[in-house]
């Protein structure tokens, strides 16, 4: 079980958290229909590091980006949802 | 007193306490300190089990857990645990064992004869059986099944209570012998919150068989006081505890045995305590394992490991033979020597595998003083039986010598055990000389400290323990032991067997029947990959995992392959690092804690009706309520009648409830919802249906405007969840900008639903002031002195109300509707009664009809869409292929020659066609009768009409049916309007 | 529901119902909390933080998000009160029959909350003041500190009978360790 740093609640055990998507398949609802089925359907499915949104669910309800390495499990950031990720 | 093996005196038993025990229906005493294997070797049982596939006599291999041969079986009915290592049970009063794998007792077992037919079981016996055919592989299958396996299984439930704790700590030490002692103290003394877990029943794990002198003290009394100095600074120390798992972001699962296998738990109940500790660093002082030595007969009982002969002697005070032989590769096994003979035992000779022109250390040089020590000397065989050894043969300056013997103590080297440390992610660096692996990357905040990292002689060790512990550790400040206790191993490895031992007799792994010959035979049929031969031949399997095999075979298979150990690979290291009970995983979760029930606020007035009760998630809700002697289908067939004729109530309290307010809620919600939301009147209502992003309905529901600038979304008692998770995501993700609250509601408001053609006349009685709503508005009112909200909205067909209150006052308003409706005639309802209703009017369900394949167009749903657009979904629904042909479209079913339709079925257009639809949902016609359904068909708009076949094979039923539209009741929809 | 008492240990009490409002500001944060320190008699509490304030206890729960909880009795503070207060830069609910509460007191309070759990109630910083949210035994719990010797239990009502039984059996079984 991972432990996750909820810029609110401090560290937290995962299983007080949902994932919910990788970031890069947020879907706006002003989305082109090929932009749509790129992010939803075509996406890339990394190996490695990359970015994801998670829901602090029984915490805070807060929504986390989460950079974590989909290999080893590591998590290199955990940003609110509403703050620009580090590049 | 205790038997006749027992020394007269020493060892960390308490000779006051005497205890009985029974092994295979025999009283035996031990005392308090022993461990069974302890106990039955004082009073001279050599034989402990049979082998698992040959049915060979063993014995004890070993004193600790790494033990592969003597398992038993202990406890009886609800306190039973099968597989237990007779070394890793401590006895206690009325401890009742049994030995296993043996029929019909151990002394005469017919299983014995495989050992006969040996031959004919060779490696990958199993795979060989499946190329005889299929007959020939059932005559073995039973054959097989009644002769080979371990412990019996529990028939009974397990009769104890078990818990699960949370814990953190800054440092978890896994591991009290002098490295993880001097671990603890040292991340104590830094100022961490320390915890030490160790599995043994007693602190100072190698200290326990070699006392030494720490820091001026006693090794007795340098763990009292590091335990004392633990403690006082706020640590944790579990004993009895075992780390079984190591997990990610250092998540370590720690076992604590409050009682011994089949022993009845204290007044608290509790037999054993999973740890989940999260740690900040975690020290792996996890210690070594002796590996045996390939010869023939190398499992015989008699046959043990060094140190484990050591550790009779000094912890248990029991001596495990009169004349012994050693074979060794390595320093440590003088030590047992000297111990032997200290203790009265001759020695018929020291195998040293190692050149006789080495530099001998001074703990060798005293053992050539007084012993026969052979260096570049082998051990051919044992000789022996079940009741014990009768000699061995041994390989000395070249000629075949025969020994006399009824002990052979073996130490082919030590490996670290690094179950942890690899289970962490971490990776081993391999030593040629000692043939063994040791940590080297780690992944996680892990150090691995002591002979689990390699780390060689007792002063190193708690040098290595005191620092690695923590940075702020000066060497100086580290515990010290004096000079004669600081032995160092000088292992040579040797994997080679003498080339007179018969290999078909020279056992790899003891818990699995694997003898070298197997692997080698495994090899030349072409099992090269590590994992290959694992699963071939099963070695490293089971219980032990391989604890004391594992090097030992992959040395064997390097050989084969000419290349050096590291490049054969290692098999994986899988947690538990030993056998956990089921029943600690499970702890609270059994029974009524299974998961939580949740009960509706109206659960205690439910129970009263006695209703059978219905599991909806982890929602409990009243499926109907029988009277008489009616069973299900008679109670729901009565209830919905009742709501077709009369009136009907029930509690809808459970459905996802959604307060939604500010200047942009209607905006809001017109993202949530693909009906019409902005243009609804303050007070009116309507149906609304939810979808995914990518199109796909996710959920129904109702939207109402209670004011201006405030909506009541309700969804679906199974989605309100995730329906909860939407509405949040969308709100802080998608749509951040606006300005609107979302509250869930779901359980501050409860509510009763009234239906049927009476519904009216109920909701005037109860709520006299009130003007009965028209459909799909909604009013205020008061009952009982309860502020009610009445939303007119029909899911039955019926003319039906909802009549909301805060949950913690629902109580009145229930019991007056249910009075006001059984008043005239009305009854309640339940769950079965609903469905059955909503069925024949084809009003769709979650995880019914809403299954996440069906798009708004394929539910029939169309025209109910926003033509604007803007709701989340609305996007994906231009996708092509949802405009394509051969898509699933909702349709009834009627059964048409008196067949009910089976619930489930696939829909074919004639017998043994592939199907060409499905039902989702089967009912009845409440008042004409006759099976309808509904379900999905291919084109299916189009196919009114047609006949086709319901099948079930799972049930074995077929009905033929007819399709029709989706609705079998008042199909002008005037029911349910004024 | 059951009840367990063991003073010098842990007791478990479910309290009177009470009422609960939960309001949310979306806009012009700075002067909707000062219009509402105003109402409620003190600053709101920080993230993860609680409070009593003169009117009532106050509870962050989520960004831009407090739970306040009065007595029914008390005829002042009332969700029009509140609704008044934020203007248009927020919005109130009453959430009175939403959650249960729970009140667990007793030195042993923080052992008997590590008990299928997953969060650090034994860490010393989780003091008087403290909110957090946690699931134990699969049920969704917010703590809020009230003492050093007395936590509040916040669950949903559906959950709270087995939760509540949860805790008695196994305050039961630390009486009985004794």
């Amino acid at each position: 079980m991972l432990l996750i740093a909820c810029p609110n609640c401090g560290p937290r055990a995962q299983a007080e958290f949902t994932f919910e998507r990788p970031l890069a398949s947020i879907v706006t609802p002003t989305e082109t229909l090929p932009d749509l089925i790129h992010k939803l359907f075509t996406r890339d499915n990394p190996r490695g590091p990359s970015w994801e949104l998670w829901r602090h669910t029984y915490g805070c309800a807060g929504w986390l980006k989460v950079h974590r390495d989909t290999h080893s499990h590591q998590i290199s950031a955990v940003v609110p949802v509403d703050m620009e990720t580090p590049s | 007193m205790s038997g006749p093996m027992r020394l007269a005196d020493g060892g960390l038993i308490d000779r006051s306490r005497a205890v009985s025990f029974v092994f295979d229906g025999k009283s035996y005493q031990g005392y308090a300190g022993d461990s069974l294997a302890s106990a039955l070797l004082a009073n001279g049982v050599v034989l402990f089990g049979r082998s698992f596939k040959y049915h060979r006599p063993r014995g004890v291999m070993a004193a600790g857990i790494e033990e592969p041969s003597a398992l038993v079986q202990a406890g009886s009915g609800g306190r039973y645990e099968p597989n237990s290592r007779a070394t890793d049970v401590f006895i206690y009063d009325g401890l009742q064992s049994q030995s296993q794998n043996r029929w019909p007792s151990l002394g005469f077992d017919l299983g014995g004869l495989n050992s006969l037919i040996s031959p004919f079981i060779p490696a990958g016996f199993y795979y060989k059986t499946f190329f005889g055919g299929p007959k020939l592989w059932l005559l073995y299958e039973q054959l097989i099944r009644q002769m080979a396996g371990l412990g019996m299984p529990p028939t009974k439930a397990d009769a104890d209570i078990y818990e699960h704790r949370a814990a953190f700590c800054d440092v978890l030490v896994v591991g009290s012998g002098p490295a993880g002692l001097a671990a603890a103290l040292s991340a104590s003394a830094a100022g961490s919150r320390v915890i030490l877990a160790e599995q043994d029943e007693r602190l100072g794990g190698s200290l326990l068989t070699d006392p030494a002198t720490i820091d001026g003290l006693s090794s007795d009394q340098w763990i009292a006081k590091a335990r004392e100095s633990l403690i006082a600074s706020g640590g944790r120390i579990l004993t009895r505890t075992t780390a079984a798992g190591y997990y990610d972001h250092d998540l370590v699962n720690l076992v604590e045995r409050l009682t011994e296998p089949g022993q009845t738990p204290g007044a608290d109940g509790l037999a054993q305590r999973l740890w989940r500790v999260r740690a900040g660093k975690v020290i792996l002082a996890t210690g070594a394992f002796e590996r045996p030595r390939l010869f023939e007969g190398n499992d015989l009982p008699g046959v043990m490991l060094s140190g484990a002969v050591r550790t009779y002697l000094r912890r248990y005070g029991v001596r495990a033979g009169s004349r012994a032989v050693i074979t060794t590769d390595n320093d440590d096994a003088y030590r047992t020597a000297l111990a032997l003979a200290d203790a009265g035992s001759s020695i018929a000779a020291i195998l040293d595998s190692r050149p006789a022109d080495g530099v001998h250390s001074p703990l060798v040089q005293k053992a050539m003083a007084q012993l026969p020590v052979y260096f570049g000397a082998k051990l051919i065989a044992a000789k022996g039986s079940a009741k014990g050894l009768k000699g061995a043969s041994a390989l000395i300056d070249g000629k075949v010598t025969a020994l006399d013997c009824d002990l052979i103590a073996v130490s082919g080297g030590f490996s670290p055990v690094v179950h942890l440390h690899m289970q962490a992610g971490g990776t081993l660096a391999w030593d040629e000389l000692s043939g063994s692996f040791s940590p080297d990357q780690t992944r996680q905040n892990q150090t691995t400290v002591g002979a689990a990292a390699g780390v060689d002689g007792l002063s190193a060790t708690l040098l290595n323990g005191w620092t690695k512990a923590s940075s702020k550790a000066k060497a100086k400040a580290a515990p010290t032991c004096a000079s004669d206790d600081d032995v160092a191993l000088n292992i040579i490895a040797d994997w080679e067997p003498a080339p007179q031992a018969s290999l078909k007799k020279a056992f790899v792994d003891y818990q699995n029947d694997v003898t070298a010959a197997d692997l080698d035979l495994a090899w030349r049929e072409g099992y090269r990959s590590v994992e290959h031969l694992k699963r071939y031949t099963t070695l490293g399997m089971a219980t032990d995992q391989g604890k004391t095999s594992n090097l030992v075979g992959l040395a064997r298979l390097a050989k084969s392959e000419g290349r050096p150990v590291p490049s054969v690979g290692l098999t994986t290291f899988r947690p538990p690092y030993t056998p956990v009970t089921l029943g600690v995983l499970a702890a609270e979760a059994t029974g009524a804690h299974l998961d939580p029930r949740r009960r509706p606020v109206l659960y205690q007035t439910h129970a009263a009706e006695q209703p059978i009760w219905q599991p909806v998630g982890y929602w409990h809700r009243p499926r109907a309520y029988p009277m008489g002697t009616e069973n299900l289908h008679q109670a729901a067939h009565r209830e919905s009648l009742t709501v077709r004729t009369k009136v009907g109530v029930t509690d809808v309290s459970t459905l996802g409830k959604f307060d939604v307010s500010g200047p942009d809620a209607a905006i809001f919600l017109e993202l949530i919802c693909a009906t019409t939301v902005g243009k609804l009147a303050v007070g009116r209502g309507r149906y609304t249906i939810m979808l995914r992003e990518d199109g796909m309905v996710m959920d129904d529901g109702t939207v109402w405007r209670t004011q201006e600038n405030r909506f009541l979304l309700t969804s679906s008692t199974g989605g309100a969840d995730r329906m909860a998770a939407h509405l949040s995501y969308v709100r802080k993700v998608i749509a951040p900008h606006l300005k609107v609250a979302v509250a869930n509601v779901q359980e501050h408001w409860a509510a009763v639903a009234v239906a049927g053609p009476l519904a009216k006349d109920v909701v005037a009685s109860v709520l006299p002031q009130m003007a009965v709503p028209r459909h799909m508005s909604l009013d205020v009112g008061d009952l009982a002195g309860v502020p009610t909200l009445t939303l007119a909205a029909s899911y039955s067909g019926e003319r039906a109300f909802e009549i909301y209150a805060p949950s913690d006052q629902i109580e009145p308003v229930w019991a007056a509707i249910a009075k006001a409706a059984r008043d005239i005639g009305g009854c309640l309802y339940g769950l079965e009664a609903l469905e059955i209703l909503r069925i024949e009017k084809g009003h769709i369900v979650v995880g019914g009809e809403i299954d996440g394949r069906a798009s708004p167009h394929d539910l029939g749903l169309s025209k109910m869409l926003r033509p604007a657009g803007g709701y989340i979904g609305h996007t994906a629904l231009q996708r092509p292929a949802f405009a394509e042909p051969g898509r699933l479209q909702m349709v009834g079913f009627e059964a048409v020659d008196g067949a009910a339709i089976p619930e489930g079925s696939m829909v074919l257009t004639a017998p043994k066609t592939l199907p060409v639809g499905h039902v989702t949902a089967a009912g009845l016609n409440v008042i004409k009768g006759g099976s309808i359904a509904l379900g999905f068909l291919r084109d299916g708009f189009s196919r009114t009409g047609e006949g086709l076949i319901a099948w079930s094979p799972t049930r074995n039923q077929t009905a033929k049916v007819k399709v029709t539209a989706p609705v079998f009741y008042d199909v002008a929809g005037v029911q349910y309007r004024d | 529901m059951t009840n367990a008492a063991h003073p010098d240990l842990v007791t478990l009490q479910t309290p009177d119902p009470s009422r609960l409002l939960r309001f949310e500001i979306w806009s012009d944060h700075e002067a909707a909390q000062g219009r509402l320190a105003k109402v409620l008699g003190g600053p709101l509490p920080g993230v993860c933080k609680s409070a009593d304030l003169g009117a009532a206890r106050l509870i962050w729960v989520e960004q831009n998000t407090w739970l306040v909880r009065t007595s029914p009795a008390d005829g002042d503070l009332t969700l029009a009160t509140l609704t008044a207060a934020l203007g248009q830069d927020g919005s109130a609910t009453d959430m009175s029959g939403a959650l249960r509460r729970l009140r667990i007191s007793g030195p042993a309070w923080r052992t008997l909350l590590t008990i299928g759990a997953v969060f650090d109630a034994e860490n010393p910083t989780f003091g008087p003041g403290s909110m957090a949210g946690t699931l134990i035994a699969h049920s969704p719990v917010r703590l809020d500190v009230i003492s050093e010797d007395c936590v509040d239990a916040y669950t949903p009502p559906s959950y709270a009978p087995d939760l509540f039984g949860f805790w008695c059996e196994a305050a039961e079984r630390l009486a009985m360790a004794r």
